[in-house]
């Protein structure tokens, strides 16, 4: 299990010591702001995957989150000139997309009966070809409905990437004991919930 | 059944892969992107278009129903006797005319208008009116010597 008082920097561009990934994306940053489209393009290919999968976690509608996520692209292309670098571009772009996606909640569940299931969506980035990740997957999701919106956001975001307790609290806008006890929570839900589902489906 | 570890092992390991964006979502996202900043540049053309150049007091100064308001009001400060000799006159005229006597408010009030400073202080009373008056008939000649409203900008 990740340790949830895990440290990192909050801007390791400027503090000299980045990854060359970042330094990469702190350039497109740069030259998106001056508006080159291109550059905001990599940004977008860099987290469209993230940045749709908290929608989608979030809302648990395939077009919902698409135009959630998208919007918050938009916000962020927008905003750019706002970005100061305090907190990572990411961590900054998943706060546009945790509000978008908990501005929608209302609406959307309002209308639920015109829901896309998330089963046919929600497909692993990088086993896709890997039947048993996609059960597993797919069986994940399924379980996820044990979960409250915050709770589905802070697991997603904590569990992608090496996000620590502190960055996840500054995508949500809430503080660091309410993340962690949203986690807490929502490994108990999870843990239960799994081991319920296989006394009622097969594995794999 | 699988131990509480195991089962957490799994559920970490599904949990850690994002789901694939859709297909051109990357595409979209440009679109919508290129769209904004046209919406942006229009906004601002019109902004820019309508800002005002010149300091409020000026444009008002400049304003035609200010220009016709304030050669009103020092019409009327300045030549204030001969207007309310010309009212009563009318005024006189119009009862004799009607075969009433003129009410008695009115005959105080002409008696009272012949003094200078009676006249300067209906004057001051009657200026905001005269204002106001000066601003809708500038309005109005403006409507209606421009028969089709300009199409809004998008």
């Amino acid at each position: 299990m990740k340790p949830e008082d895990e440290e990192r920097p909050s801007n390791p561009v400027s503090r000299g010591h980045a990854s060359p990934e970042r330094r990469e994306e702190h350039e497109w940053i740069e030259r998106a702001r001056s508006g080159d489209e291109r550059a905001f393009r990599m940004l977008v290919e860099r987290h469209q995957a993230r940045a749709y999968g908290l929608a989608l976690r979030i809302l648990r509608n395939a077009a919902e989150a698409e135009d959630a996520a998208q919007e918050a692209f938009v916000r962020a292309w927008r905003g750019l000139s706002e970005f100061r670098g305090e907190a990572g571009f990411s961590t900054w772009l998943y706060r546009i997309v945790a509000r978008q996606s908990f501005d929608r909640l209302g609406p959307l569940k309002r209308r639920r009966e015109r829901e896309t299931p998330i089963e046919s969506v929600a497909e692993p980035a990088n086993e896709a070809d890997d039947p048993g990740a996609r059960a597993l997957t797919r069986r994940l999701e399924r379980l996820m409905d044990v979960l409250n919106p915050v709770q589905r956001a802070a697991v997603t975001l904590y569990y992608w990437g090496d996000r620590s307790v502190e960055e996840v609290a500054s995508a949500l806008e809430i503080p660091e004991n309410t993340v962690k006890t949203h986690l807490s929570r929502a490994r108990a839900a999870l843990r239960e919930a799994w081991r319920r589902s296989e006394h009622d489906e097969p594995r794999g | 059944m699988t131990n509480h570890g195991d089962d957490w092992g799994e559920i970490e390991r599904a949990l850690s892969w994002p789901p694939r964006a859709p297909a051109s979502f990357a595409d979209r996202v440009m679109a919508r992107v290129a769209d904004a900043r046209r919406e942006e540049n229009a906004t601002l053309a019109v902004r820019w278009s309508g800002a005002p150049a010149l300091e409020w007091w000026v444009r008002a100064a400049a304003d035609p129903a200010s220009v016709l308001a304030l050669s009103l009001a020092a019409l009327l400060l300045w030549r204030a006797d001969v207007l309310s000799s010309a009212l009563q006159a009318a005024l006189g005229g119009l009862m004799s005319a009607l075969r009433v006597p003129a009410p008695a408010p009115l005959v105080a009030l002409g008696r009272a208008a012949s003094q200078g400073e009676t006249t300067l202080a209906l004057g001051l009373a009657l200026l905001p009116a005269v204002i106001w008056g000066s601003w809708r008939l500038c309005q109005w000649l403006e409507r209606t010597s421009q028969p089709t409203a300009p199409a809004a900008r998008r």
